[in-house]
């Protein structure tokens, strides 16, 4: 079984909750059906990837690597991060 | 072609115990290596299901009963442990071969893009981009400018003239003039429609939108706009073929298919039909009402109406999937000159193939249709409903025309506001009821392409009752508010 | 004819790659999923004419939407000689998850790193062959919109084409 331990999870919160110039690294995905897993598997919105989340309003936009993505806010909800200080 | 050497990830051990296993199994030729193929089943590929329940037989249940089997040794699906081990790898690929020296400065970009996808800045942007992009270049310079000069000085001083002469001269019969050189000839009419009207519109629509596209402005517009088009069904997404459709719907039509859900394809397919005029019927409604601020701010207004309220109707009504939005958002890139110059090219050739034989067609069939007196009957039927939005009957030609393409409809309208047959009222009512009408044929031809046939029929159908109706209603509203455009 | 197809993620530029090894025109935009229709070209490199099939993107060699389906099928049916992974070079992290997938699948791959210029920019340099090394497959540099990198290109295509095809 792979799980995260309980410690870990305390710590980790939806990017949707960064503050616009924080920075996460990806711990889990709690996407609602296997398509949208899927989409974000392919985009490379993978455990260990480390998101900057630029800005929240009227879409979620966040860099991954060199690039940015925009999600609804349902999507940036199902990634969870562990904030990066 | 499968290479010899085959790069292998190692996944953890149930994992691997379960893939050879399943490699054993695999006897069909999938055309990629069968560790590939075991893995593309782990991940649950509805497709790759398909083709083992084909072609392994009796095997396939014991492929299925494996993959079943370890599903439960993972707290979450195997796609996922399986893109993060390759992501791993990746990673670790990614950073042994790259040096990260003294970071460049994208600055002025970087900052560009906030301000655009900011909504407070944003907004005026977009107002900025439609009113020198669409107005001021296509409205005016290509409409209006290009569109004159064609029309007044190429084709009525010098060209037509020539047509009609040669003709004369040339063709014994009245019959067959009337086809080459009539009020509707091939010459006269189709060509000249095509040529002097349809042509520097698109052209100079496609030249702006290929700039647009280019510069990457595109996807942060979507960006933008996700949250309002989630209330009609569709995802930011989905303004990419909307506001191409503003230069040809039909093209437009083609490119919903990067929308993810049918349920998106077919309500944008359907909004492309109904409430996005294209390029060059918009040029032709903006010459129209060029010296009438207020009609155009009507016209807008319930174009802009019919699409949320329509759209949100669609959606309530459609059954499937709410929409999700992702989007990569591209670098801001200076458009290459050289591109934007192809792009627009192609483009042109494309929707020129589509429209000058169409036009031609037109003018043919309009003339079968005066000889068997088929025209003269369709266009007397017309006329009632023509005549209940309060319209001169003969307006109702040039809504037969709009049969064939929207932009040759309103192109017909253009001939009789020349001619001072209407007012600012009906003109404007007249531009509402043919923005909504039916697409044109190529549209429609698409639209059952893409849709299917009941889609697509079931779609014109509807159209061509509202866009009379809510015609209708804009004319009692107008007579009510006792307003005189 | 044997064909080359060019495969990747959607915006880095595989049209670009297709147009200048083909001389004809695919649509070129700064917006991901332009490319919705398959185009073919002919192109010439060495002694050989091959057919170049571009491909609408594809994030995965997992298909999720109509396009990367029909991108997958252009892989599996039409047997190409060679795979183009075009891929955004800033982004190689990203992207070379799909060219483990490509590898994995057994499939010829040579990875071509596009828009090298735009990793420059970000202070990126990409050691080309020690990332040849890694992957065991042919590597380049190309800056497709100004043709920067595609002689190399060519020169590597043929190589593998005789090597291997």
């Amino acid at each position: 079984m792979v799980q995260y331990d309980k410690d870990d999870k305390k710590q980790v919160v939806p990017l949707s909750e960064l503050k616009p110039g924080e920075k996460g690294q990806i711990a889990y995905l709690q996407a609602k059906g296997k398509n949208q897993m899927q989409k974000l598997l392919s985009i490379g919105v993978i455990p260990g990837m480390s998101v900057l989340l630029v800005q929240r309003f009227p879409s979620y936009v966040f860099k991954l690597g060199h690039t940015q993505f925009a999600v609804d806010k349902e999507l940036a909800s199902s990634i969870h991060v562990k904030p990066v200080k | 072609m499968l290479r010899d050497f085959v790069k292998n990830i190692g996944y953890d051990d149930p994992l691997e115990i379960c893939l050879s296993e399943l490699e054993a199994l695999l006897q069909y030729n999938y055309r990629i290596s069968k560790r590939s193929a075991a893995l593309l089943l782990l991940q649950e590929d509805p497709e790759m299901f398909e083709l083992v329940r084909k072609n392994e037989a009796e095997r396939a249940e014991k492929i299925f009963s494996i993959i079943e089997k370890i599903k439960p040794h993972y707290s979450y699906p195997l796609a996922y442990i399986i893109s993060e081990r390759r992501q791993r790898e990746a990673s670790r690929i990614a950073a042994a071969v790259t040096t990260v020296g003294k970071k460049g400065s994208l600055g002025i970009k970087e900052a560009l893009s906030r301000a655009m996808m900011n909504p407070f800045i944003g907004g005026p942007i977009l107002l900025a981009v439609m009113y020198y992009g669409l107005y001021k270049f296509v409205g005016n310079f290509g409409a209006g400018v290009v569109v004159d000069f064609l029309e007044d000085k190429v084709f009525d001083q010098h060209l037509n003239p020539v047509f009609i002469d040669v003709v004369n001269r040339f063709v014994p019969y009245p019959v067959l003039r009337d086809l080459i050189a009539g009020d509707y000839g091939i010459l006269t009419l189709g060509f000249r429609y095509a040529f002097a009207i349809v042509l520097p519109i698109v052209a100079t629509f496609f030249f702006a939108f290929a700039i647009i596209e280019d510069s990457g402005y595109l996807p942060r517009l979507a960006m933008l706009v996700d949250q309002i088009f989630k209330k009609i069904g569709l995802s930011g997404r989905a303004v990419i073929p909307l506001v191409l459709g503003l230069g040809c719907s039909t093209m437009a039509t083609m490119v919903t298919r990067t929308l993810p859900t049918k349920r998106e394809r077919i309500i944008a397919t359907f909004l492309l039909a109904l409430a996005i005029p294209c390029s060059a019927q918009m040029g032709v409604i903006l010459a129209l009402l060029e010296s009438r601020p207020l009609g155009l701010i009507i016209w807008l207004s319930v174009i802009v109406g019919v699409f949320m309220i329509v759209g949100f109707l669609a959606s309530k009504i459609m059954p499937g999937e709410l929409p999700s939005f992702y989007m990569e958002i591209p670098p801001l890139r200076f458009p290459q000159p050289s591109n934007v110059l192809r792009k627009t090219w192609s483009r042109m050739k494309w929707y020129f193939l589509e429209v000058l034989p169409l036009f031609m067609l037109a003018s043919v069939l309009i003339w079968v249709g005066k000889i068997t007196g088929v025209f003269g009957f369709l266009v007397r039927l017309l006329e009632h409903p023509v005549r209940w939005i309060g319209l001169p009957s003969e307006s109702a030609v040039a809504f037969l025309f709009g049969f064939f393409r929207r932009d040759y409809g309103a192109a017909g309208l253009y001939d009789l506001k020349t001619q001072g047959l209407l007012n600012g009222n009906q003109l404007v009512v007249a531009c509402v009821t043919l923005t909504l009408f039916l697409p044109c044929i190529a549209q429609l031809l698409m639209n059952i392409k893409e849709r299917g046939m009941r889609v697509g029929v079931a779609m014109s159908v509807f159209i061509l009752f509202f866009s009379f109706g809510t015609g209708w209603l804009v004319y009692v509203a107008l007579n009510l508010l006792g307003l005189n455009l | 004819m044997r064909k080359i197809a060019i495969v990747g993620s959607p915006n880095v530029g595989k049209s670009v790659i297709f147009n200048n090894l083909t001389g004809s025109y695919a649509d070129v935009s700064n917006y991901p999923g332009t490319t919705v229709e398959v185009s073919r070209g002919k192109c010439r490199i060495g002694e050989e004419d091959f057919e170049v099939i571009d491909t609408p993107g594809m994030y995965s060699l997992l298909p999720i939407s109509e396009e990367e389906k029909v991108g997958r099928s252009i892989l599996l049916d039409e047997n190409p000689c060679l795979l183009l992974h075009v891929v955004d070079a800033k982004n190689i992290e990203r992207m070379l998850s799909m060219t483990l997938q490509l590898l994995e699948a057994g499939l010829p791959v040579l990875l071509v790193l596009n828009v090298f210029d735009e990793a420059q920019a970000l202070g990126i340099d990409i050691d080309t062959a020690h990332l040849e090394k890694e992957l065991k497959v042919p590597a380049v540099k190309t800056v497709g919109t100004k043709g920067a990198g595609m002689d190399i290109l060519r020169g590597k295509i043929e190589e593998h084409v005789k090597r291997f095809c």
